[in-house]
């Protein structure tokens, strides 16, 4: 555990090379964002990493790249419940949105990638998704498995999230949420605590947490850290553009958002480790529906790539 | 140059640095910060940025240019920002988001190019560190990588960052040398420290200025049969414990106790339990922001549950239930962005609150053990009994009491005595000189208070030629 500690502390420290791409982020995030000192934000980097987002080659069978699953147009997520990957095989997680993970502190559902060059070869490797293995993937694009993994990173850190209608009330625009979203957030943060784990600018607190949600047999954080508390837990997920892309939970579960509602309203799903923030909400039918309409302006602008 | 003006009043200022602008904080009468800016001739003030999402906002720095300044904001959903802020427009530009923890010290280099800030160290809640940010955001460092650092200032050459803190018994200050954002050499240590210091700031002839607090707080506790001997909780970490609570069975007795260095302001606490018959103690980290206030739960679960008063690092404010064998801590009754002192009040034994907001005017509340009587204190009322049942008022003393306390017994505090006010009156007994927190244990045999004694120093030293 200590070396693992040392290993995130030498890691942190070394972030944040001068950066040799001017970066045009949108409202709401934060003007810094951290790279690594060996893998800084370059052009040219940036731009090799979208091309091999939509390349083919990095699958066993060439029917799918990391865009496949990753659609810009569905804010970098799909509509399926879980990934599909070659052969139309089946995964067991959903396929995460890709925006404002440049501030990510682990990646994964259950966050067993640490660094976004640990977290882009995890799919390509993965006999569920694309199934090749990393290293004759970067061969069968010309690259070095290094370079394929911060080329990847590199694109990946410049795909954004903001400007949306919250970020703009934030930001001091009282006129930008109307009064059923602004009801909506008093809820969010008050009588319905999303705001307990929704927060800060990528509306995530990246911690775990057990709501119940999907499947008893996926294990979650635990498979990583091997903690019994952990069982069951996942990855709080950023509500950024929450509303372009059902299904819900790591699993895909639950089919739009009135159903996500109405999951926190219960209180979540019995479990022996459930989080102590779950609890019946006793919402009345237009809280609900003020919750929803707050939910919906979180839906932002997205952008990718050398601008 | 600014004057309180009922409630609105001014808080943290920068000066520009040709010393013809202050930047300061103004809370205003909507109950917020807002960002000022006037001239030092004190002419009339602007209002360069105010938003009651951003409510709380501290000028750090005017930019080296004089058109920005350097601002730290304390959002309503618990983010604190490192920012800036723009004089001719308003306009905001946000750096970097610090999760609920805000920097203690925040100081732009002399050559306007890098941010110095502390703030919690890689998967630590106790531990700081230091991190330099580019004034454009381009970049970012962290200075130290182990130990606990935090206030850095920068010398007035823009040459080296000084900061308090250390490893281990190596507490101090350190003076580190850098270019362009990098160390150039090995840290330095200049001084030894107690852990108490407030950086102020550096002078232009490089004169470090602080202030070193040298306050102490003690618990006591005594059987009010035997008020000639008070017992000192404890022989550890001295001068740094308060707020005791009795368990049910008057046994036992929780306190808070700082440990580490002090931060001014969220501060980790310690929450201690002693065995009063053993003389045992056991430790608890308390997971929260910040803790005020304990009270032991009266439920089935009391023994080994505290109640505790104050913000958690989810940005709520109230009360929180604190597993003693955990230090995990659930939400009793809290809400997002409130102030906990909005929740002073007593609790129950279903564990619900008794609030003293819902007694207007009042200075001090306590219950009954059968929670059917409620005593009351205020300037105007005096001291009132209640019945919660019938909405009867008795009053009992036409003086006001600064506390009040229920044990077996009503007893209320003031100025340096304490007196058995119900259901008999009895005589004032003297109590050490600065003596508060009072608690009676649920049999009314025993007492605990806190003594504090406020002492704080002004120190300079010069850092460099």
């Amino acid at each position: 555990m200590a070396d693992a500690r040392r290993a995130i502390a030498v890691f942190l420290a070394s972030c944040g090379a001068l950066s040799l791409l001017a970066i045009e982020v949108p409202l709401g995030l934060d003007r810094f964002v951290p790279t690594p000192a060996h893998n800084p934000l370059r052009p040219a980097a940036v731009a090799r990493g979208k091309e091999l987002f939509f390349d083919k080659r990095l699958s066993r069978d060439g029917s799918i790249a990391c865009a496949t699953c990753h659609k810009p147009e569905l804010a970098f997520s799909d509509e399926n419940a879980v990934a599909i990957g070659i052969a139309g095989r089946q995964g067991n997680r959903r396929t995460p949105r890709l925006a404002n993970r440049a501030w990510g502190k682990s990646f994964f559902w259950d966050g067993r990638a640490k660094t976004l060059e640990e977290q882009v070869i995890g799919p390509i490797g993965n006999s569920l998704e694309m199934d090749l293995d990393p290293t004759e993937a970067a061969r069968r694009v010309g690259l070095s498995l290094p370079e394929l993994q911060s080329a990847l990173a590199s694109y990946v850190r410049t795909i954004f999230s903001g400007d949306s209608k919250y970020d703009r009330y934030l930001a001091g625009d009282a006129g930008a949420l109307s009064g059923e979203e602004k009801r909506g957030l008093e809820l969010f943060r008050g009588k319905a605590g999303c705001a307990t784990c929704h927060l800060g600018p990528l509306l995530t607190d990246e911690e775990y947490h057990v709501t119940g949600a999907g499947a008893a047999e996926d294990a979650g954080r635990f498979q990583v850290t091997q903690q019994e508390d952990d069982r069951g837990a996942f990855k709080t997920p950023s509500l950024r553009d929450v509303a372009r892309t059902p299904p819900y939970m790591h699993d895909g579960s639950l089919a739009n958002l009135d159903d996500v509602l109405r999951f926190y309203q219960e209180g979540g799903k019995a479990r022996n480790n459930l989080d102590p923030e779950m609890r019946k909400l006793n919402l009345s039918e237009a809280e609900l529906q003020s919750l929803k309409a707050f939910l919906l302006a979180l839906n932002g602008r997205l952008s990718d790539g050398l601008r | 140059m600014t004057k309180r003006q009922g409630k609105e009043f001014a808080y943290f200022s920068a000066i520009s640095r040709d010393q013809t602008t202050v930047a300061y904080a103004w809370f205003n009468a909507d109950g917020f910060y807002e960002l000022r800016v006037t001239p030092t001739k004190a002419g009339k003030y602007e209002v360069l940025y105010r938003n009651p999402e951003a409510g709380f906002v501290q000028p750090c720095a005017f930019s080296a240019d004089g058109s920005r300044v350097l601002t730290l904001f304390f959002r309503k959903d618990n983010t604190s920002q490192i920012a800036w802020v723009e004089i001719a427009s308003g306009k905001v530009e946000v750096l970097r988001s610090l999760e609920w923890v805000y920097p203690k010290k925040m100081d732009l280099s002399p050559d306007g190019q890098w941010i110095a800030y502390d703030s919690f160290a890689p998967n630590s809640r106790t531990e700081r560190a230091i991190y330099l940010l580019a004034a454009d955001g381009s970049a970012g460092k962290q200075l130290t990588t182990s130990g606990n650092y935090l206030f850095p200032v920068w010398s007035s050459s823009g040459k080296s960052l000084y900061v308090w803190g250390g490893a281990g018994n190596e507490y101090g200050l350190w003076r580190f040398d850098l270019d362009a954002g990098n160390k150039t050499a090995s840290k330095v240590w200049l001084r030894a420290g107690t852990g108490r210091e407030l950086p102020l700031g550096m002078s232009r002839d490089n004169q470090l200025h602080w202030v070193e607090r040298e306050s102490v707080s003690e618990v006591f506790w005594m059987d009010l049969e035997k008020p000639e001997k008070a017992h000192r909780a404890t022989r550890r970490f001295a001068g740094l414990n308060r707020a005791p609570a009795w368990s049910e069975d008057g046994k036992r007795l929780a306190y808070l106790s700082r440990r580490g260095p002090e931060n001014f302001g969220q501060q980790a606490h310690t929450v201690v339990v002693l065995d009063i018959e053993t003389g045992e103690e056991i430790e608890v980290e308390a997971r929260m922001a910040h803790v005020e206030e304990l009270q032991w739960g009266r439920n089935a679960a009391a023994t080994s549950q505290l109640s505790a008063l104050g913000s958690d690092g989810k940005g709520r404010g109230g009360w929180f239930v604190l597993d003693l064998v955990s230090g995990k801590t659930r939400v009793l009754d809290a809400r997002h962005g409130e102030a906990y002192q909005k929740f002073a009040g007593v609790l129950k034994a279903d564990g619900s609150l008794l609030r003293l907001d819902g007694f207007a005017g009042m200075s001090a509340l306590a219950l009954n053990d059968n929670e059917n009587q409620v005593a009351v204190s205020g300037p105007e009322q005096g001291l009132v009994l209640w019945d919660l049942a019938t909405g009867d008022k008795q009053k009992i003393a036409t003086e006001d009491f600064a506390e009040l306390a229920w044990g077996r017994d009503l007893w209320g505090a003031k100025g340096d005595t304490l007196q058995k006010l119900w259901p008999e009156a009895g005589e004032p007994r003297r109590v050490p000189n600065r003596a508060k927190g009072f608690a009676v244990s649920r049999d009314g045999k025993r007492l605990a208070f806190t003594v504090a004694s406020k002492q704080e120093n002004l120190w300079r030293m010069r850092v460099e030629p």
